[in-house]
């Protein structure tokens, strides 16, 4: 078995080969063929490893290569390892499964697209990158999958660099990453210069060597790691290139600015979980940013008209809880609503789409209304996928979400509970507004130009696989609460210092052993579940008050609220922060310093280079006059020099 | 005047060598700098003749045939060269020769 | 005085007598092939090559270090590394050569032959263990590439730049010829292997003599390695000779004469080591300065390519530098980083030509930069993707064999204490990132200018030269263990 997980990676790789190479010369549209094939392989062969590891209970490995070998270069020993733990498992078999799922469905959504091959083969390559992220064994291997998702991120997001609009978000999506890849890349430099090492596990690993070293120097390390997963995961002041990153192909939405890639801030510190426990006070500073952004994201999702930005700031508000659940070390929790969330907010774009799809790339619910009988599919499956979001008793999404507040409340945030409550009521509440201004009512469009349909076999199949997941998971892996199949799963990740090292059994030893030691009490399970199943109806049913029967006017609220819907339409002045704050002081500094400074002092730092080497480079094409004998003088001169020096100032003239 | 010392003989293999070269610097005809460059080889081989002598060793000599047989080689080819040359245009000037440049 | 013939052992020089003999069978056999045979001369070419890495292979089995013919050649492991890359260079270069001189219809006439020479002069070279070995076989080898650069005789181009090849060539050889002259004057042998030993604790390393003979010697190396000052030649002869001949001469020329460069100075001058080094030093920085500068301004992509050439070489050198036999384990990590550059040089640079090969049409080269290969990635996805690869590695990007070859290189040199050579050569790596990506963004940004036009149908030689180089220049870059560990295998240069 373990022989063959390098062809979890490599099928999407070979995938993206393929098509980016031949890709073109397919006769007909068939640029999906190989990447299809290869998604299945990857995911059976994940499948069959993540059975082997719930047999056998041990993480399984594989190491393809060592980068540089140690003895040239001084123990920077890089090895190319696949790892697949408990941990890992659920990251590949959500990888593989869904973007199988989103592979199938691209091949209906992308059907009429010029560029169909190109699209593959960026899709596949992201799923290999994205694989490469989550099955190294050290920081460096996940920093290169780390990049890669970034970089085919920014090339989906501007697939249609027609568009203005699409190279101004991929450009956006680009240079906020950047800032965070800076941050995450400090924190690894700082941690080669602690541990002499990057690889997570092993007597010699990062994990088991923790003890003993300054909490100053680990709470450095992770909050600039948590920069890092600001950056990727959209939290905190990083928030603002998710939304905008809408304007990529709905696929890509739901496969990589929904499930996947935006996830990879989470995996990394509930993979770093015992780094984090060690660094107390980064843990505070996540669990605020976390909740701060699911609270600020859910506020802004309330007003939305536009159906991909609900959905965009709905995942940047469950991302927040996510982060906060790590924050208060509910790392099981967390992981529970990744996966969750994975599912229903990959059926909520693809549901999003195929209703884009159908009214000729209509983005905007104000021109919607009464689809549910045009397309009776997408509506079934988006209401399962609503349902979920919005927390309804029973579904995936009120498990996994009900154990991160009680598990918050429990690790002694009681307060950051209330406000993740406050936060699902407002989510039952957008979802189920987009539901019923999309789906019920009178159409708002003109039937003589809009003729909504029903989306092909090929991209509504994968919405009914989505759908079962979406509303069955929780009952699955998720009762009895805080204690079922998942907690039992994971378990093995947390014991020990950094799950797997037997070497140096830190403190998390005894912060798990407590964990197991006391579940929450049974009114706070009890308590939760109710508050989660009142706040979840009252939210549903306010938005079929507003906006399925009318009964209350969205406009008189409007009015009354009129400052708070002005600051949650505006997006907190998020944007309008960045300009005033960032980009116009940067812009005034600069003209002072152009001013001020000498203008030919700036020329001279900023394009001095430029100038330089190219100024140089010209005089150089006029030494080359074209004549032997030129040249020959400048071997005479060469040689008159060398020898002189030599003869003159005898040997060394050089200091070492 | 005492005898020849192993001095003369460099001294006059390296004025030989200076005046071959300044010959390549300074001439415009290709032909005239084929013959300085040759000028340069052969002022190599008095050297080596009368290390050679001084040292009491072979290797000088060997090594000085060699260089006289090189020689002849790169005469046979550069000549060629310069035919092939003059051919195409009817100048030996080396400035000619300067389509490619910067 | 009696003189006994040295004895004969031809096996030691087999590689050698394979290649010289095989250009002499071609050189017949050229008289009775009928012109439209003229491409099996090639598959001959190719296989005599092929043959000669399979010598060298049984004699890097054998018992090595062999000395033969009155210590004037010496075959060991290191000879043999070199020797193999050497040929493997050629053997790709004369598959590159096939339907490349159809095509532009250059006449195949002595075009094999000459090139076997050529090689046949480098194996020399990579097995000299005496100054007189040394500088014949360093003739044999400019001889042949002399004609080789005008073999297009009717392109005024092509016979400019063998007659500046050949008048720097000669120049620079007077130079060589004089320092070697200087040096047998100084220490009375011409032996490597005898010199070494002559200068050891010797007072001898002040005379001015063998100072000025090694200066000289120094020159002569600097020409043919293209190094700053005395580079000027090699945009001039590299643009003007076909194309096929350019890449050959690139890749051939450097790795023979490194390895030379390495024979003499740590196998025979070791007590040198301050004065070589000084120089070598010198000449380092400059080279990749002026080398790497000069590229940035290019628009021809063969004189892009040759400044190009010049900068690498002028990395090569670091290494040589920090080869402080003082020091054994600083000078293993130099000299196995000199041996695994020249090896990723190789494939890399070779490829990149290959696909100016490519390219090239019968009536129009196609060597623009802005003109040519401006949106080449639409039209020639595979040639377009494969320059990019070739593009990334010169530049040093990771994951490619040029990335490891400068990362040790710049190790050694900080190991060995030369830290002003790796900022020099980090630095002037990032000014070259410069037109090295700007093809890239060319092939992939770029309108096409030949966007009505069929794209070139790419030879199957060409193709696999094209696959051979792409594959080693990416698993070099993933998996350097296994070249690295050859070169390290390689590494007694033999001064018994």
């Amino acid at each position: 078995m373990e022989n063959w997980l390098f062809l979890i990676p490599l099928m999407p790789l070979l995938a993206f080969a393929f098509d980016l190479l031949l890709g073109r010369r397919f006769p007909g549209k068939w640029a999906h063929a190989p990447a299809w094939i290869a998604m299945a392989v990857a995911f059976v062969v994940s499948l069959l490893a993540v059975l082997r590891v719930a047999r056998t209970g041990e993480p399984v490995s594989q190491t393809l290569w060592r980068w540089m070998p140690g003895a040239d270069l001084g123990g920077f020993d890089i090895p190319f390892t696949i790892f697949i733990d408990q941990l890992t498992s659920v990251m590949i078999l959500i990888i593989t499964g869904i973007g199988f799922l989103i592979h199938i469905y691209s091949a209906g959504y992308m059907g009429h697209d010029p560029g169909y091959y190109r699209f593959f083969a960026y899709l596949s390559l992201f799923v290999f990158a994205m694989l490469v992220l989550v099955l190294g064994d050290n920081f460096l291997v996940m920093f290169f999958g780390w990049e890669g998702v970034g970089l085919c991120s920014y090339l989906l997001i501007g697939y249609w660099f027609d568009r203005r609009s699409a190279g101004d978000a991929a450009k956006k999506a680009f240079i906020v990453n950047r800032v965070g890849d800076f941050g995450f890349l400090i924190g690894m430099f700082l941690l080669f210069t602690t541990f002499g090492t990057l690889s997570f596990f092993g007597p010699e690993g990062i994990f088991a060597n923790l003890a003993g070293k300054g909490e100053g120097v680990l709470t450095a390390i992770g909050l600039l790691l948590f920069v890092g997963a600001m950056g990727k995961s959209a939290q905190g002041p990083l928030t603002v290139w998710l939304p905008d990153a809408m304007e990529g192909p709905t696929p890509v939405s739901a496969l990589i600015h929904a499930a996947t890639m935006v996830t990879a801030g989470v995996y990394m510190m509930v993979r770093a979980h015992a780094l984090y426990e060690a660094a107390p006070v980064a843990l505070l500073v996540v669990l605020i940013v976390g909740l701060a952004t699911c609270f600020i994201a859910a506020t802004i999702g309330l007003v939305q008209n536009d159906i991909k930005r609900v959905m965009a700031y709905s995942t940047v508000s469950q991302l927040g809880y996510m982060v906060f659940a790590v924050g208060a070390g509910a790392f099981i929790p967390a992981i529970f609503h990744l996966m969750t969330h994975a599912f229903f907010k990959a059926l909520l774009f693809l549901g999003a789409g195929s209703v884009i799809h159908g009214m000729h790339e209509e983005q905007d619910m104000r021109k919607m209304g009464g689809l549910r009988r045009s397309m009776p599919i997408t509506y079934a499956t988006l209401v399962a996928g609503s349902l979920a979001l919005a927390g309804f008793p029973l579904t995936a999404g009120f498990f996994s979400k009900d154990e991160i507040l009680v598990g918050t409340w429990f690790e002694g945030y009681p307060l950051a509970a209330i406000v993740g409550w406050i936060v699902a009521f407002m989510t039952a509440f957008y979802t189920f507004r987009m539901i019923f201004l999309t789906f019920h009512g009178q159409p708002r469009f003109d039937p003589e130009h809009v003729h909504p349909h029903e989306s092909p076999p090929v991209m509504t199949l994968p919405l009914i696989a989505l759908a079962i997941p979406s509303l069955l998971l929780g009952i699955i892996v998720g009762l009895p609460a805080e204690a079922g199949p998942i907690h039992q799963w994971l378990g093995p990740v947390f014991e020990g210092g950094g799950g797997h090292a037997d070497a140096a059994r830190t403190m998390a030893v005894a912060v798990a052993a407590a964990e197991e030691a006391h579940h929450p009490p049974a009114w706070l399970t009890v308590g939760g579940f109710a508050a989660s199943t009142l706040l979840s109806l009252a939210g549903i049913a306010l938005a079929w008050l507003m906006y399925g029967t009318g009964r209350i006017s969205a406009q008189a609220m409007g009015r009354r609220f009129a400052g708070l819907y002005a600051l949650f339409y505006n997006k907190w002045y998020l944007d309008d922060i960045y300009q005033a704050l960032i980009v116009a002081p940067l812009d005034v500094l600069a003209r002072i310093l152009w001013k001020w400074v000498d203008a030919g002092f700036i020329d001279g730092i900023v394009n001095g280079v430029a100038h330089l080497t190219g100024g140089v480079s010209q005089q150089l094409r006029k030494v080359q006059t074209g004549v032997v004998s030129n040249y020959a003088l400048a071997i005479a001169l060469g040689t008159v020099i060398i020898v002189g020096v030599y003869l003159l100032l005898g040997p060394q003239f050089l200091a070492r | 005047m005492g005898e020849l010392t192993l001095g003369h003989f460099l001294t006059l293999s390296a004025l030989l060598f200076v005046i071959g070269m300044l010959g390549v610097l300074t001439r415009k005809n290709i032909l005239i700098i084929f013959m300085s460059i040759e000028l340069m080889l052969n002022a190599v081989n008095v050297s080596l003749i009368a290390f050679g002598r001084y040292l009491d060793s072979i290797a000088g000599q060997i090594f000085a045939i060699f260089v006289i047989t090189i020689a002849a080689a790169e005469a046979a080819i550069g000549l060629g060269l310069i035919l092939v040359l003059t051919r195409r245009q009817d100048s030996v000037d080396v400035t000619s020769v300067s389509l490619l440049k910067e | 005085m009696e003189i006994a013939p040295p004895p004969f052992d031809l096996g030691a020089i087999a590689p050698f007598l394979i290649v010289a003999v095989g250009a002499m069978i071609a050189l017949l056999a050229d008289l009775f092939i009928p012109p439209a045979r003229r491409p099996a001369l090639g598959y001959f070419a190719l296989g005599t090559t092929l043959v000669a890495i399979g010598a060298c292979v049984w004699l890097w089995g054998g018992a090595v270090p062999r000395l033969a013919f009155a210590n004037m050649i010496a075959v060991d492991r290191f000879g043999l590394f070199v020797t193999i890359v050497t040929l493997i260079g050629a053997a790709l270069s004369i598959l590159l050569s096939v339907d490349f001189l159809q095509e532009q219809r250059l006449g195949y006439g002595e075009y094999f032959p000459l090139m076997l020479f050529t090689v046949s002069g480098m194996i020399l070279l990579a097995f000299a263990n005496d100054l007189i070995t040394f500088f014949i076989a360093l003739e044999i080898l400019s001889l042949g590439l002399y004609i080789l650069a005008g073999s297009a005789r009717g392109r005024a181009v092509s016979q400019e730049s063998a007659i500046k090849y050949f008048l720097l060539g000669s120049f620079s050889f007077g130079f060589l010829v004089y320092g070697t002259s200087l040096i047998y004057g100084a220490t009375g042998t011409t032996n490597f292997t005898a010199l070494r030993v002559a200068l050891e604790g010797s007072g001898l390393t002040d005379n001015p003599l063998l100072l000025a003979g090694l200066a000289l010697v120094l020159v002569g190396f600097a020409f043919k390695l293209a190094l700053a000052p005395f580079h000027m030649w090699t945009p001039d002869v590299y643009s003007g000779a076909p194309t096929a001949v350019t890449a050959f001469m690139s890749v051939g020329t450097k790795v023979a004469t490194f390895a030379a460069l390495l024979r003499l100075v740590t196998g025979a001058l070791p007590a040198l080591y301050a004065d070589w080094s000084n120089a070598l030093f010198a000449l380092a920085i400059v080279t990749m300065i002026l080398g790497n500068l000069a590229a940035i301004t290019q628009r021809n992509i063969k004189r892009m390519l040759a400044y190009s050439s010049i900068g690498q070489a002028g990395y090569v050198l670091v290494a040589v530098v920090a080869s402080d036999t003082t020091q054994p384990g600083v000078n293993d990590a130099a000299q196995s980083s000199v041996l695994f550059y020249l090896l990723a040089y190789t494939f890399m640079n070779l490829g990149a030509f290959a696909v100016v090969v490519a390219l090239a049409r019968p009536d129009d080269e196609r060597l623009d930069l802005d003109r040519d290969y401006a949106g080449l990635a639409r039209r020639q996805p595979l040639l377009a993707a494969a320059m990019a690869v070739f593009m990334l590695s010169l530049g040093g990007i990771p994951l490619t064999a040029g990335f490891m070859g400068k990362l040790l290189v710049f190790r050694a040199a900080i190991e060995a204490g030369y830290w002003p050579l790796a900022v020099v050569g980090v630095l002037t790596s990032a000014v070259a990132l410069a037109f090295y990506l700007r093809v890239v963004v060319r092939m992939y940004a770029g309108e096409s200018r030949h966007a009505e036009e069929r794209p070139a149908r790419v030879p199957v030689p060409l193709a696999v030269v094209l696959a051979v180089c792409l594959v080693a220049t990416i698993q070099f870059g993933i998996l350097p263990a296994i070249p690295l560990d050859a070169a390290r295998g390689a590494l007694t240069i033999t001064a018994p």
